[in-house]
Parts: structure tokens; C-alpha cells; sequence
């Protein structure tokens, strides 16, 4: 980084967003307990009701995992990241990272379902598959944008951004309100 | 039925069993990031259930978090369960716990409800 007067303005931008935490880096489980607890820290203090901290958590480590899961690096500039937001009484997790072209459609489709049911049907949905699910490779269910939408009571936001001929940058933003 | 001992982590719950009780308990927190790897000695521990007959057994769960990869696991073990039940020598029931407050987990416990025929109790920790 450069002169402290970028560094403020860095943060000063920070703080207009709402943002309140930021990782840039290779996702594991180690990473993401400790990001657990330093979230944890940041409700106590902010006295975040218990319902929305579970809401909150949930998401979390369904998001994080997931990229864990299927984390790539396309150089060392390009890591996943993770963004955490807080605006008054709601939340967002937002995780990018990169995908080869051809699992795009996929995970479009994939979301594109979720985000099409209601709550009703999304639980329907989840008892069914996670009745046919069968745990991956990696340890998946296959269930995690799922249960994102149930818990968040939101649609999940995404967006795709080419980076080179073979690779786009995913990002996935989860709103959790109360 | 022997004794089962797991202790827990901030990702792992504590799994318990000990003949004397003759209960099972499963607390805390469920998100291991190798979720078949972590629970095959439950597995195993349930393998013992089938050769077995007489046994009447509570099966607690009281669980503050866990991941989907771990609730696809719980559904595999109260299905076992089931199939174990069903056979006619052994006969179980299930707590499950909840804080208050904690909507999405008394629903999680109605999910399994529906599907397991297995005297099942939704209870406030």
C-alpha cells in the first residue's frame, strides 16, 4: 500500500460502504473459523440480536465453505475474497471468486431456481434434495445456495465478470435481515 | 453397545454415548470440513445397533449451528435409525434441542420429524 493518506481514504470508503470486514486470500477452515470468531466479536459489541447472528452465521459458513470447496487462484493478484456489511439491522456476505467458463451456467442455474421459489417452496425443495443428496468429493451436499436463500429470507445476488478468455470472477451477494 | 466418546471443537461437536445412560448426545457446533470422514465412527458405533436387540435408546441432539453437509449426515443417521427400528429388536426416540428464539432450528427439527417414524420431541434447551 502506499502514502497513509490513501490508507484513509481507503478506510474513510470503507466505513461509507458499511463495511466491516474484508479478506483477500486462500479460503480453508482455518480461515474461516477465525473469521467466525472476529465476526462473533463485532455482534457482541454491536448487541446483534441472537435470531439474526444465527441467520447471519449460517450463511456464512455455507458461503465460505463453498468457496473453499471450489476456490481457484488465476494468479497471485487474483484470490477469492470476502466482504462483510452491516447497515443498521441487516447484513450481507458477499464472497467473489474465480470459475472456469464452463461451470457458469451451472451455478446460473442453479441460483436462477432457488431465486425463483418462495419460501414455502424452497423448504419442499430443500427436503428433496437433500433426500437425494449425496455428500461430493469435497464434502458437499450440494444444498448450500439453498439453505443461503432460506436463511437469509432473501434472493441471492450474483454477477459474473470476465477476466480472461477462460475465466470469470463470481460474486455472490447474501442480505440477511431480520 | 460400546462406548462412544467424541470431543468437541469450534467445528466439531461433542458426541457422546456411554452405556450406563443409555443415551446418545450429539452438541454444538456441526460444520467439519470433511463431514463423511467425521462422523464414521458414528457409523460404525450405529453398525453396532443391527446385531444387536433389546436396546432402548434416546438419541439428544442439541446442536447450536451445523452446515448442510452435516444435515444431510443427521438425516443418514436418523434414516439409519429408522431401519434399525424397524427390524422389531431395538427401539429409540429423539430430542431435539433449540434455544430460544431460534426459529430456523425448530424448524430443522419439524424437517426430520416428517420424515422419520421415530418418537421425536422438539424441545426448549
Amino acid at each position: 500500500m502506499e502514502s497513509t493518506i490513501n490508507i484513509y481514504e481507503l478506510f474513510s470508503t470503507m466505513i461509507k460502504h458499511n463495511v466491516i470486514l474484508i479478506y483477500h486470500g486462500m479460503f480453508d477452515q482455518e480461515m474461516i473459523k477465525s473469521v467466525l470468531i472476529m465476526t462473533e466479536k463485532k455482534l457482541e459489541q454491536e448487541k446483534v440480536e441472537e435470531a439474526l447472528k444465527k441467520k447471519l452465521f449460517n450463511v456464512m459458513i455455507e458461503g465460505l465453505q463453498n468457496v473453499a470447496k471450489h476456490q481457484m487462484v488465476l494468479n497471485p493478484e487474483n484470490h477469492p475474497f470476502l466482504m462483510i456489511g452491516k447497515d443498521r439491522d441487516s447484513f450481507s456476505v458477499v464472497t467473489g471468486n474465480y470459475i472456469h467458463h464452463d461451470k457458469i451456467m451451472i451455478v446460473r442455474e442453479k441460483i436462477d431456481k432457488v431465486n425463483s421459489l418462495n419460501k414455502e417452496e424452497l423448504k419442499e425443495y430443500y427436503k428433496q434434495a437433500r433426500l437425494k443428496s449425496v455428500i461430493s468429493e469435497v464434502g458437499g451436499a450440494g444444498l448450500g445456495f439453498i439453505d443461503m436463500a432460506r436463511k437469509s429470507g432473501n434472493k441471492l445476488d450474483y454477477q459474473f465478470f470476465e477476466m480472461d478468455a477462460n475465466h470469470s470472477l463470481f460474486i455472490l451477494n447474501s442480505q440477511i435481515s431480520q | 453397545m460400546t462406548t462412544l466418546k467424541i470431543t468437541g471443537t469450534e467445528d466439531t461437536p461433542d458426541i457422546v454415548y456411554s452405556p450406563e445412560g443409555n443415551e446418545f448426545v450429539i452438541s454444538g457446533r456441526s460444520l467439519p470440513e470433511d463431514v463423511s470422514n467425521f462422523y464414521k465412527p458414528v457409523f460404525e458405533w450405529l453398525e453396532q445397533l443391527t446385531s444387536t436387540h433389546g436396546n432402548s435408546l434416546k438419541f439428544v441432539f442439541k446442536l447450536e449451528y451445523f452446515n448442510t453437509a452435516s444435515s444431510k449426515i443427521i438425516l443418514d443417521i436418523l434414516l439409519k435409525l429408522e431401519e434399525i427400528q424397524a427390524e422389531g429388536k431395538n427401539s429409540f426416540s429423539i430430542e431435539w434441542y433449540y434455544t430460544d428464539g431460534d426459529d430456523d432450528m425448530v424448524e430443522a427439527g419439524e424437517e426430520y420429524k416428517e420424515l422419520v417414524e421415530i418418537p421425536f420431541n422438539i424441545l426448549a434447551a
